[in-house]
């Protein structure tokens, strides 16, 4: 695999108005056009600052449209060219980048665009923040490795979350790790048809009640033959929350080593939509379900991270598969723990059981994260810290609106959930102010 | 098994397809065929060598290394006359034949010759391709005066480069000067610009009779003047080349009709770009659009299907930019209707304007003069067909600003 060189931006973290790199870029050595390439978006009244640059496309529009043919992308280092020589300045280039990545320079009437300086890129050095890094695109990929253990086809339903992000874990921890599951929609992937193997992966299929029991075992049978062997839990909600719980429990108290991954769907899906306890308040599922009597699940679900993270074991998080960098780089953390349960709680909605479009599970995690119905936050040995920012969070309507499960919910309903988002946030702040609490 | 795919023309439409079909096979063979003796260029580049910006050597899209690169034959010298369907071969003017697996027809477009009594004593000079700019530029030498006929973006685009050289330029046009791109303001302002550089414009007027005279030709106008002048060059639009596909079979209109897939009635010949009516992106209606964007994405569509992916066309959008003497026009989409929502800005003092087409909280259509813009931005919001969100006033009246904005928020930024 083929890694070119790219700017990377931490949002986040750039000062609304420095406008440093444009004026880096505008003075650039050996620059002649009065325009920067490199462009600050700021919509006026609106909380939103953007940065704009030449994505150095694969399959570069511009490219494709230069009716001179003027436009290249350089093999060698990934970036997309001007031959000054043939350029017209017919700004036709400008018409076909949804990036805004080129201009027409209004001096000279030729297009410009970011070049990245030749592999020296000015903006980089001039950022006074240190929000613009130029480095090595394999950085952002490199977790996935070049294999996809999971063997052809998939039994999921189309367009599953959780396929996502199995697969993920997999291309990221891979050989380095003997797997388990328990009955649940992932366990179709991992366990396979028949005499058939799902994966490449050593798997161990366990029940419900005994997940990290099995492992423990196993990870005392490794010992004794003189491997510290690395063991990687991927279970649903149903058996981490509900009737593997005891089980986890206990591991994470006697300091079990191993990663205790939990994709949480918000019910016992792979039987066909049952509540399990971190269906969230007023869901419908088959086992909680709307009508005369009943207005969806009663109570709210168990905040199940925040009980993990109160195990005082070494490693807590959670994840998104709409935040997939963040998620590789919580997963490296975690297989780093030596000494305890790491523990990751990662929200794939199910829109075959929340009732969705099929397509809509991307969309729903970035909801969910953005509404802060599902922060992401970490928990390093007495330390919780959020990993997004949780401030100006979307209305949690937003989020609730594009779930069919939610579709019965009136405005006081919406609000019992919108306070119980705000809760936990709020909670979790606390928690953040509190410091280092690892003698708890 | 390997295709064979062979594609009539090497200007945009066909290159793109082209490229689509080696992006997804390796063993399928693609060969160009053009009835023309040189490389493959655009026609929208050719304005450019008249005003001399651009030399003839940069001129082609594509050259020998590149067409190996892509795995492209070149034929060049080649005009295709007839399609025998049945058979699955095209015969070339000089009588030989040429199998194919699946065909593609980019012949493009011609000029549309005006009907003009006395045309056809008089030496009219159309712009649409090489050999037309080769012909005019030996007749462009010394203190010729050029009249233009039509008043759109090529012949604005001419007039311009001819300007800019130093020619005196006369413009006739039946109506007003972008009728079809812009409000009669613009069109207005545009002529203002011209008659600035010297241009003489003549609106509203068409061309009854042209007469050689002993020094040149004689235009004789409907509102009265006969002017004089070197060189008359027809601007009057195009039309589909596609005389030759009479007696196949094939399914025309004005263009050749061509389904989401750009494929024609028969099967395995498709068709795209000029030479075709496909639906409209808005209204989902046939029409031509003959602009590089289209020929651009109708070709990739038509590759994609001729490669065996059933890919399908969205529907082409009319869009076109034009800058000349420090003005930039840029126009796209649906033009304002009685009953639509629309938001003009415009300076008195200066020649901004703004025009913005709105329906159902997405951006139609927009048109913008000397304003910094994004023009891919717009067209963007456009085809994702963005939700504007309220922020229809805001994007009025920083265009710019608010395109990006919902750009990034669209892409999730």
């Amino acid at each position: 695999m083929r890694f070119y060189n790219t700017l990377h931006w931490k949002q986040h973290a750039c000062p609304p108005d420095c406008l440093a790199c444009e004026q880096a870029c505008i003075h650039r050595t050996g620059a002649d056009s009065p325009d920067s390439a490199i462009k600050m978006v700021h919509h006026p009244g609106e909380d939103l600052h953007g940065l704009m640059a030449c994505l150095q496309c694969s399959e570069p529009s511009c490219q494709e449209i230069c009716p001179t043919g003027a436009i290249h992308k350089d093999k060698e280092d990934g970036v997309v060219r001007i031959l000054q020589a043939k350029c017209i300045g017919c700004g036709m280039c400008t018409m076909a980048c949804p990036h805004g990545g080129i201009h027409i320079s209004s001096g000279q009437a030729v297009a410009y665009k970011c070049d990245t300086c030749n592999g020296q890129p000015q903006c980089v050095e001039a950022c006074p923040s240190r929000v613009l890094e130029f480095f090595s695109a394999e950085r952002i990929s490199r977790h996935l490795q070049e294999e996809d253990f999971l063997v052809p086809g998939t039994r999921a339903c189309s367009g599953c979350p959780a396929e996502l992000g199995l697969r993920h874990t997999l291309r990221t921890i891979g050989r380095g790790a003997v797997y388990f599951g328990a009955p649940g929609c992932m366990t179709t992937l991992m366990t396979g048809l028949g005499d058939r193997a799902g994966s490449r992966l050593p798997y161990f299929s366990c029940l419900f009640t005994n997940v990290p029991s099995t492992m423990t075992g196993v990870y005392r049978y490794y010992k004794k033959i003189g491997k510290e062997a690395k063991l990687v839990a991927f279970v649903g909600d149903g058996c981490t929350a509900d009737i593997g719980f005891q089980a986890l429990s206990g591991a994470a108290e006697r300091g079990e080593n191993y990663l205790f991954i939990c994709y949480d769907n918000e019910g016992y899906m792979n039987t066909g939509n049952q509540r399990s306890g971190t269906t969230p308040l007023h869901a419908w599922t088959n086992t909680s379900p709307v009508g005369g009597a009943y207005r969806g699940k009663e109570k709210n679900n168990k905040y199940l991270p925040l009980i993990m993270a109160f195990h005082g074991i070494p490693y807590v998080a959670t994840a998104s598969i709409a935040n997939l960098e963040d998620y590789v780089q919580k997963l490296k953390k975690a297989m780093e723990v030596k000494d305890g349960l790491a523990y990751i709680h990662l929200l794939v909605p199910c829109p075959t059981g929340w009732k969705a479009p099929l397509d809509s599970g991307i969309e729903l995690s970035r909801l969910a994260v953005e509404t802060n119905y599902f922060p992401l936050w970490e928990y390093e040995r007495g330390q919780f810290r959020f990993t997004r920012d949780v401030a100006n969070p979307k209305p949690a309507s937003d989020y609730i609106r594009l779930i069919g499960k939610f579709s019965h919910l009136q405005d006081t309903e919406i609000q019992d959930l919108q306070e119980s988002i705000n809760d936990r946030v709020s909670l979790l702040q606390s928690l953040v102010k509190s410091g280092n609490n690892k003698n708890y | 098994m390997a295709k064979k795919h062979l594609i009539i023309g090497c200007g945009t439409a066909a290159l793109s397809a082209a490229k689509k079909i080696r992006s997804i096979s390796r063993e399928d063979k693609i060969k160009l065929v053009t009835a023309e003796e040189c490389l493959p260029y655009s026609p929208a580049a050719l304005p450019y060598l008249l005003s001399g910006r651009l030399q003839e050597d940069n001129l082609w899209a594509a050259d020998d290394h590149l067409l190996q690169a892509w795995g492209c034959n070149l034929v060049q010298g080649k005009e295709v006359v007839g399609i025998n369907t049945d058979r699955k071969k095209v015969v070339y003017q000089d009588g030989g034949e040429e199998s194919y697996d699946t065909l593609l027809i980019a012949s493009g477009s011609q000029p549309v010759r005006p009907l003009i009594k006395g045309l056809d004593d008089v030496a009219l000079a159309s712009f649409h391709n090489i050999t037309d700019w080769r012909e005019l530029a030996k007749k462009l030498v010394g203190n010729k005066e050029i009249a233009i006929y039509g008043g759109g973006m090529v012949a604005l685009e001419i007039a311009a480069a001819l300007l800019e050289r130093g020619f005196m330029v006369r413009i006739i046009v039946r109506s007003r000067i972008a009728r079809g791109y812009f409000a009669e303001e613009v069109g207005t302002f545009i002529e203002s610009v011209l008659r600035l550089q010297g241009a003489e414009i003549h609106a509203g007027s068409e061309i009854d009779e042209v007469r050689i005279i002993e020094d040149g030709t004689e235009i004789v106008l409907s509102t009265g003047p006969a002017l004089h002048t070197d060189l008359l060059i027809a601007c009057t639009g195009v039309e589909p080349r596609i005389a030759f596909l009479q007696n196949t079979g094939i399914a025309i209109n004005h263009g050749i009709l061509v389904d989401k897939h750009m494929s024609t009635n028969l099967t395995a010949i498709y068709a795209a770009g000029d030479a075709v009516e496909a639906c409209n992106f808005f209204s989902g209606r046939p029409d031509i659009n003959a602009i590089t964007p289209s020929a651009i994405q109708q070709g990739r569509i038509a590759g994609a299907n001729m490669a065996g992916e059933k890919d399908e066309d969205k529907g082409w959008i009319p869009m076109n930019l034009f800058r000349f003497f420090g003005h930039t026009f840029f126009c796209i989409g649906l033009l304002p209707w009685p009953s639509c929502e629309v938001i003009t800005l415009k300076d008195d003092l200066s020649p901004i304007y703004k025009e913005l087409v709105f329906q159902e909280n997405r951006l139609v259509g927009a048109r913008f003069v000397d304003v910094d813009i994004d023009p891919g931005i717009i067209r963007y919001l456009i085809e994702e067909r963005v939700d504007i969100g309220g922020w229809q006033e805001q994007l009025a009246t920083h265009p710019q600003e608010v395109g990006r904005s919902l750009m990034l928020r669209s892409e999730r930024n």
